[in-house]
């Protein structure tokens, strides 16, 4: 099932004003079946809300507009138990920490089941043993005895184990992975990214990667999507975003990436993140851009350039 | 370490000791409303470890008996007030929105009146009763409780296992009972031992003004009701129903104090 986003829009009631600031400013990109796409971005670029937004988990007072075509209809407008239904079981998500993801006082077997048993119709039973299965699947070792525990008996790894489990249980068509690994030991991300490739490939999942890290990202996705205040500034294939990166903000971000190249200064980007409630006229990098001049104060056009995508004047 | 486990013991102590006397009490005594006319306003003694009032009744068989009436009051005003206050709370601040306004306006305007004046009307209009006054009791005073859930609610609402079973799918009823309400465990039983203690001292009031238990059925506030036409002859009759008063509400108020500090892992740490 493809997912494809088109000119998707976001206001957030702002919390002091409450007045609606426009944190996705027509962001659009396509997910094959079984495909994979990183979205990378600073802090506050939108690419969190990107995610929550496909399955409309938003904050009171937020509005959407745009298209979220899921297979062959768009779930943009769908309500109540419609977009339930859609949660968990056509896109699933997991979230940045372990430790807060899984509530306390639920045993993690039980925590898979009830998914199990809302989108699978499954039995008291026959849930549990899916959970076990499941837990088994994740290369947890001790699967039922595992199911029986509470989170907070559970390692920092396991508990993150879990939660894939939980989010692939009900063999969702997208998984949206925010900052899966942010919060794990150096040590355990590469086994967590290993894990979540392997079992979504099993099943022909697609992966939304979403991450403020471009070298973890690159090593992940098929096609990497950078975010800059709201919108898609750059896309394409991750290979040739990443070996010639055209917009000059993907390029400060790869050599803000360490290397391991002794002699040369890693690189920091300059400028603070933009605010929402007061972008300038124009493309929206140019305070912080190098290469910014006269022609920036209008509104960038983006260009195709083959497989790539790219919105920026200057080049 | 002392201070808290001192309240909590001896809240749980004396509310045992009037549960079990409740229960079990008016088998161990006299019967609460046969009167002896040559029996009438005798002091404490052996045979009446409390006294006997003006018709010659055995005291400690009416307080048994009272305390019966002001346990079954408690409870059911916990499960009535209670329940409403976390059924309101939970739909209040999970939903939030126009609902929650309604809601929580709704509380700001009974909490305008004084509570007492508005139970003492309602009881008037409805008559007195025992059932009358759990009845109102229960629909006067959920309001705490709905703030105090709903507040709980909107900061838990917020917290990322909430937000990860809405992610996966999960219906909201099957959120808000299992998931987050288990969560608020701590807050809902402490608010509870406060309500039960403010609901025994209510019913005291109104039996005590005649508008609660109706005589010959005995009741705590009843009890010092009878007692003071008498106070000059015979101290009992108000001294003990007015020590049972106190000391189950204190007993509920220690308990509350207690498993409050208890359970509060802040307060753990601390120690």
């Amino acid at each position: 099932m493809t997912l494809s986003v088109r000119n998707l829009r976001l206001w957030l009631r702002s919390p002091e004003t409450g007045v609606p600031v426009e944190v996705l400013r027509g962001v659009s990109f396509e997910l094959g079946e079984g495909g994979s796409l990183g979205i990378v971005g600073e802090s506050g670029s939108g690419k969190t809300m990107s995610g929550l937004s496909l399955i409309g988990l938003l904050p009171e007072g937020a509005r959407r507009e745009g298209e979220i075509i899921l297979g062959d209809r768009d779930i943009i407008g769908l309500r109540g138990d419609d977009i339930r239904a859609v949660r968990g079981k056509s896109i699933a998500m997991i979230f940045q920490d372990p430790a807060t993801a899984l509530n306390p006082l639920i045993r993690v077997g039980e925590q898979i089941a009830e998914s199990l048993r809302t989108h699978e119709g499954k039995g008291q039973a026959e849930a549990a043993r899916g959970a076990v299965e499941w837990l088994g699947r994740v290369g947890i070792d001790d699967p039922s005895g595992t199911a029986q525990k509470y989170p907070h008996q559970l390692s920092g790894g396991m508990r993150q184990r879990a939660i894939i489990a939980m989010a692939l249980c009900c063999g969702p068509r997208v998984l949206v992975a925010d900052e899966p690994t942010t919060a794990l030991d150096v040590s355990l991300q590469r086994q967590v990214l290993d894990l979540i490739g392997e079992v979504r490939r099993s099943s022909n999942t697609a992966l939304i990667l979403v991450s403020h890290d471009l070298a973890l990202v690159s090593n992940e996705v098929e096609r990497i999507a950078i975010m800059y205040a709201g919108r898609v500034v750059e896309a394409g294939p991750t290979a040739e975003v990443v070996a010639g990166a055209l917009h000059p903000y993907t390029r400060m971000l790869l050599k803000a990436v360490p290397a391991w190249k002794r002699g040369e200064p890693l690189e920091s980007v300059p400028g603070a993140p933009p605010d929402f409630a007061a972008l300038p006229a124009g493309c929206s990098f140019r305070p912080r851009c190098p290469l910014a001049s006269d022609k920036c104060r209008q509104e960038p056009v983006p260009e195709q350039r083959g497989p790539r995508m790219v919105e920026c004047w200057n080049v | 370490m002392t201070g808290r486990k001192f309240w909590f013991i001896w809240g749980g102590l004396f509310l045992a000791i009037l549960v079990a006397s409740a229960l079990f009490g008016p088998f161990l005594s006299a019967d609460p409303a046969k009167p002896d006319l040559y029996a009438r306003l005798l002091a404490p003694s052996f045979a009446h470890p409390c006294g006997t009032d003006e018709l010659g009744r055995d005291v400690l068989a009416r307080l048994f008996s009272g305390g019966r009436i002001s346990l079954a009051v408690a409870v059911s005003v916990v499960l009535l007030a209670g329940g409403l206050g976390i059924i309101l709370g939970a739909v209040s601040g999970y939903w939030g929105g126009r609902l929650d306004s309604f809601l929580m306006r709704t509380v700001d305007v009974m909490n305008c009146v004084p509570t007492y004046f508005l139970i003492l009307s309602l009881v008037v209009i409805i008559g007195p009763s025992l059932f009358n006054v759990v009845l109102v009791l229960g629909l006067t005073s959920w309001t705490g409780m709905a703030r105090l859930v709903r507040a709980e609610l909107l900061s838990l609402r917020e917290r990322e296992f909430v937000l990860a079973a809405r992610a996966a799918g999960l219906p909201a009823r099957r959120i808000i009972a299992r998931h987050i309400l288990p969560n608020l465990g701590t807050t809902i039983l402490v608010a509870s031992a406060l309500l039960a203690g403010d609901a025994i001292l209510i019913e005291s009031g109104l039996s005590f003004l005649g508008l609660g238990v109706q005589p010959p059925v005995a009741s705590w506030g009843n009890l010092l009701t009878s007692g003071h036409e008498y106070l000059q002859l015979a101290w009992w009759l108000i001294f003990f129903p007015g020590v049972a008063i106190f000391l189950a509400v204190a007993s509920f108020n220690f308990l509350a104090e207690g498993l409050r500090d208890i359970l509060d892992p802040r307060m753990r740490a601390g120690s």
